[in-house]
């Protein structure tokens, strides 16, 4: 404390007047010789303690009026810490940025910290000089200007203010304040300022953090945490991986856990719930400032897809102790391989690399593929037993094969053919019909002027053909890049198909870059038929040895068996668009959101693309899609929905450090960081003042009620 | 015919003249041993021939026109002012009775004879002594005299002088019992002028001091009270109530009338100090320093308490009680007791 005026503190010596005037009261008291002794004996026990406390508060409200009035004089006052310049009294040109980001949904005491930021912004707009102008921008990613414009009435600014919500997006202050400097540029007032009210969290700046004060314009960061750190936990990562230890459909989800307080986290509850029921409960420790990791086994009853929430105790920050999560739970698919050229030699054997990519070693159970191989003789009757049948450059079946075969698409099962020496197209024609995707015409080799160099791996084999341009929108190939290794793979011979062309249940899905089709689909019955036109060994291509054969031939796999096709995607984040594949046949998306509302995008708006950018990810949770074929009809797209998280970042409440200013001698720029100082001065003379009436009144209430 | 009625007459002339003896001798009975009330009250104050604190000039005037009877029935000799508790000769008419065998011929109502041609006897009520036994509290919380500068003490021995002249004017006994602590003075009731001057004396050179006990007092009176009387207290009663209420109650239970005088100063009454006061007790070495105007409402509280105890437990036991309040005239005191005392009869 200081005082303007210290002399007059001397007068504090008067404080003694009251004890001197008590203790010589007592000596003076006069005596009295009285005989109801009794009575005043019993009245005084009744009153001592009533007694002492009347005269104790009587002699502090003497002792408290006395010391006022010298100390009022004194003029005393504090020099405090101010977030406000004292220029924010002066007509300047003002943008109000107002972070909005889900960091500023915390509670500290019992208010949000965007409701303090609005009441500071509601006291910046006040304090602001006459004729101030003044605009007002959003802190969130991808968030406007609700005030885009320098305007002088404040009032309307004020009610902008008062009708904004806190977000759930990222917060991007660095943009915002870009934003407003750009407001500025066309500022009216000489003296410009930037008032950016956050909870002062380093996660809200880029990696520059927040600009220097001495920057121009005048950036003021005000921190309405005054601060303060808000205690804060948050799941801020969830993987997901199978648990072969439970079976096919066992899974492990393990939560991250962050604690962003300065306190240990002791056994922190975490549950895990899977359709909306809680399944699975477990305990952590979180050190300060530290991570655990949390993981659940959970076995799903059946394949498919789940949407599953690990979540913790709600703390200041809800919305983070939340994390969505969509899991693939894969079918197990049966698979019979039909090998049609047996050798010997293992590595000469037809199915030699088909079997390694469907059956890949230690990573056999995470295929979800459960392989067979037989003969070509050796056909099973009973075929519902499989899922999927790959006839591998098998001779022609015979009819009562074939008739198997039929009935097996038909009834849901999926059929790979892939052809070579064995295959007679004639015969295969006559054999299997429309049961082909395509009618066969004839292998051919590659033709000299068609061929073309390859990479090293195809020194002394000749030119050859390659895989064109993949299209990922099919369920099948959207693994794979539009440039993925698949396409180096050279291809010395194939087998040509009869031109047909591509309609609703048939069409082609790779193509060689000469335009011959080199995989073709068709949907027979309930079931799926896929057609290679080149061998699954290396006698035509060189393709089982490359990297993507693998996924490719697990793919087919999956997707005959009516499988997961792909991983699911990682969970988008608050506010940033996910992109939807539109396949060709989509005529109508919708979009369920996480409270229940639905987005509907029809045909106009997917007409002639690919993807569609969904961008109403404002809320967290789980977004289901439906797609609509010709016939309008409505079928929900498990295999599309996605899960929308928080952006981990904004749990953090670390602070940002804000620059210094740049060195002395730097002209105004110095003499504008002078004037900003962050300290004022508190006058305290009035609370004394006010101390000094409420004493007076104790005094007076205390003797007048006796 | 004229000799019967000549017998007749005769016979009435000698009955009123029977009637008139028999009237005159009961008049001397009555009357026998005992001087007339003037006669009384002359010789009583030649034996006050001193001056007296209590019983001045002025006191005595205003002492003439009262009597002091007794609320309940006592027992005595049959020559006070005092309802017996039977019927027998005595000076004042009750009621008449139809004459049976064996009733008095002297008490016939020839009169009533005449008028109704029956025979019909008088009662009388008989008149006995009373005696009281006057009890006062010379502890030292008596010598209290605030702004009244009448002492308790002064107050009490004015109303016992007052009464004991009244008993002994109409020849009925009184008795004085001064305590403290411990019995100071006793002198046994007597109706006597004599007597008189000795208690009157004896009230005169009273000191109060030390502690009360009024219980004890009232124990020993219980021992040497032998039929039924009048006692009054004449106290401040700054004692433990229940022990003294016990003692009335038993007294009361033995047939005796009992009169509490409370008396009491003005200042124990309001409690009208200010300040930082210093009070010592009268009687024992108590101090207590205390703001009075923070003290004064709990106080008055607690007397409150203590005279409501001995309101309510004068009606229960039947006694005859006031609060006294030195500052008041003393014959407004005594006239309004006495007054009270007829109303009760």
């Amino acid at each position: 404390m200081h005082f303007l005026a210290p002399l007059f503190l001397a007068g504090l010596a008067a404080t003694l007047v009251p004890i001197l005037v008590h203790l010589i009261g007592r000596r003076r008291a006069r005596t009295v010789r009285f005989s109801a002794m009794d009575f005043l004996f019993a009245s005084q026990k009744k009153v001592a303690t009533r007694l002492r406390l009347r005269q104790l508060l009587l002699l502090l409200a003497r002792l408290g009026a006395i010391a006022a009035v010298p100390l009022a004089l004194a003029r005393p006052f504090a020099v405090g810490r101010a977030d406000l310049p004292a220029t924010v009294a002066r007509a300047q040109s003002a943008v109000l940025v107002l972070d909005d980001s889900a960091s500023m949904r915390v509670r500290m005491g019992r208010t949000p910290l965007f409701e303090r930021a609005q009441a500071r912004a509601r006291e910046i707009l006040g304090l602001l000089g006459r004729d101030s102008e003044v605009a007002l921008v959003l802190g969130s990613e991808g968030a406007d200007a609700p005030v885009g414009e320098l305007t002088q009435d404040r009032a309307r600014v004020g009610r902008v203010i008062d009708a904004q919500k806190p977000s759930l997006k990222a917060a991007d202050l660095a943009l915002a304040v870009r934003r407003a400097a750009q407001i500025l540029s066309t500022a009216g007032h000489s003296e410009r300022r930037v008032f950016v009210l956050t909870d002062g969290a380093a996660h809200a700046w880029d990696a520059a953090g927040p600009p220097p004060p001495d920057r121009s314009p005048a950036v003021v960061l005000v921190d309405v945490t005054e601060g303060a750190l808000p205690k804060n936990h948050a799941i801020v990562g969830a993987e997901v991986g199978p648990a072969s230890q439970l079976g096919p459909r066992g899974v492990k989800l393990t939560a991250e856990i962050a604690n962003f307080s300065d306190v240990p986290e002791k056994d922190l509850a975490v549950t895990l719930r899977v359709g909306g029921r809680a399944v699975a409960r477990g305990l952590a420790d979180v050190p300060a400032h530290g991570r655990a990791r949390k993981a659940f086994l959970h076995a799903f009853p059946e394949g498919g897809y789940y949407d599953v929430v690990l979540e913790l105790p709600e703390d200041a920050l809800a919305v983070d102790d939340r994390r969505f999560v969509r899991v693939e739970v894969r079918k197990q698919a049966r698979v019979l391989l039909v090998d049609g050229d047996p050798r010997t030699i293992r590595r000469d054997d037809e199915l030699f690399y088909l079997e390694t990519a469907l059956r890949p070693g230690e990573a056999a159970v995470e295929s979800q593929l459960e392989v067979q191989s037989v003969p070509a003789d050796g056909l099973p009757k009973k075929l519902s037993d499989y899922d999927v049948i790959f006839l591998c450059n098998a001779k022609a079946p015979p009819a009562a094969a074939v008739a198997a075969l039929r009935a097996f698409v038909e009834a849901g099962g999926g059929l790979f053919i892939s052809v070579g020496e064995n295959v007679d197209p004639d015969a295969y024609q006559a054999a299997l019909g429309d049961l082909l995707p395509q009618p066969l015409k004839g292998a051919r080799a590659i033709a000299p002027e068609r061929r073309t160099e390859g990479e090293s791996g195809l020194e002394g084999e000749g030119p050859a053909e390659r895989l064109g341009r993949i299209d990922r929108r099919h369920p099948m190939l959207t693994v794979f890049s539009e440039d993925a290794v698949l396409r180096k793979a050279p291809f010395y011979r194939l087998m040509l198909l009869a031109p047909t062309p591509d309609t609703e249940s048939r069409r082609t899905l790779l193509r060689f870059e000469s335009g011959a089709p080199a995989l073709v689909e068709a949907e027979i019955g309930q079931g799926r038929v896929l057609l290679f036109t080149s061998t699954i060994d290396r006698d035509w291509t060189k393709l089982p040895i490359n990297p993507d054969f693998t996924p490719l031939m697990q793919q087919a796999a999956r997707y005959l068996a009516r499988a997961p096709m792909r991983e699911p995607e990682p969970p988008g984040v608050v506010g940033r668009p996910h992109q939807l594949p539109i396949l060709p046949e989509v005529t109508r998306i919708e979009v369920t959101l996480p409270q229940g509302a639905h987005k509907l995008f029809d045909r106009a708006e997917l007409s002639g693309r690919r993807e569609l950018a969904f961008a109403d990810t404002w809320e967290p949770g789980f977004y289901h899609v439906a797609t609509a074929a010709a016939d309008g009809t409505l079928e929900p797209r498990p295999a599309l929905d996605f899960a929308v998280n928080l952006d981990a970042k904004e749990s953090d409440f670390a602070k940002a450090r804000v620059s210094a200013p740049a060195a002395a001698g730097a002209g105004e720029r110095s003499a504008q960081a002078s004037a900003d100082a962050p300290t004022r001065r508190i006058e305290l003379w009035h609370a004394v003042a006010a101390a000094l009436l409420v004493f007076l009144l104790l005094e007076g209430t205390i003797t007048r009620r006796g | 015919m004229d000799h019967r009625r000549r017998a007749a007459r005769a016979k009435r002339v000698s009955r009123r003249d029977a009637r008139g003896q028999s009237r005159e001798r009961e008049r001397r009975r009555a009357t026998a041993g005992r001087l007339r009330p003037a006669s009384r009250r002359g010789k009583i104050r030649g034996i006050l021939t001193a001056p007296l604190r209590y019983l001045d000039a002025q006191t005595l005037a205003k002492l003439q026109t009262m009597a002091l009877r007794a609320r309940m029935v006592v027992e005595g000799a049959l020559s006070g002012l005092h309802r017996a508790p039977h019927y027998g000769s005595s000076v004042e008419f009750a009621e008449h009775k139809e004459y049976s065998p064996g009733d008095e011929i002297r008490h016939i109502d020839w009169k009533a004879y005449g008028k109704f041609d029956k025979y019909y006897v008088k009662r009388f009520e008989q008149e006995t002594e009373l005696r009281a036994y006057l009890l006062v509290d010379c502890s030292g919380s008596m010598g209290y005299a605030g702004d009244s500068r009448r002492s308790k003490l002064v107050v009490a021995s004015y109303l016992a002088a007052s009464l004991a002249y009244l008993l002994v004017r109409q020849q009925d006994q009184a008795g004085l019992l001064v305590f403290g602590r411990s019995m100071r003075t006793y002198l046994p009731p007597r109706a006597r002028p004599q007597h008189l001057a000795d208690l009157l004396r004896a009230l005169e050179t009273l000191s109060p001091e030390g502690p009360t006990d009024l219980a004890r007092a009232i124990d020993y009176l219980a021992e040497v009270v032998r039929r039924r009387a009048m006692v009054v207290v004449l106290s401040d009663l700054f004692d433990q109530p229940t022990a003294i209420l016990d003692r009335m109650r038993h007294l009361r239970a033995r047939g005796h009338e009992v009169v509490v005088f409370h008396v009491l100063d003005p200042d124990e009454l309001a409690f009208p100090f200010e300040g930082l006061t210093l009070f010592e007790s009268l009687e024992d070495e108590r101090r207590l320093l205390c703001d009075t105007r923070a003290t004064k409402r709990s106080y008055l509280r607690e007397l409150r308490g203590f005279l409501d105890t001995w309101q309510r437990a004068a009606v229960d036991a039947n006694l005859t009680y006031s609060v006294t309040d030195t500052s008041r005239p003393l014959d407004r005191i005594l006239s309004e007791f006495l007054i009270g005392q007829e109303r009760r009869r």
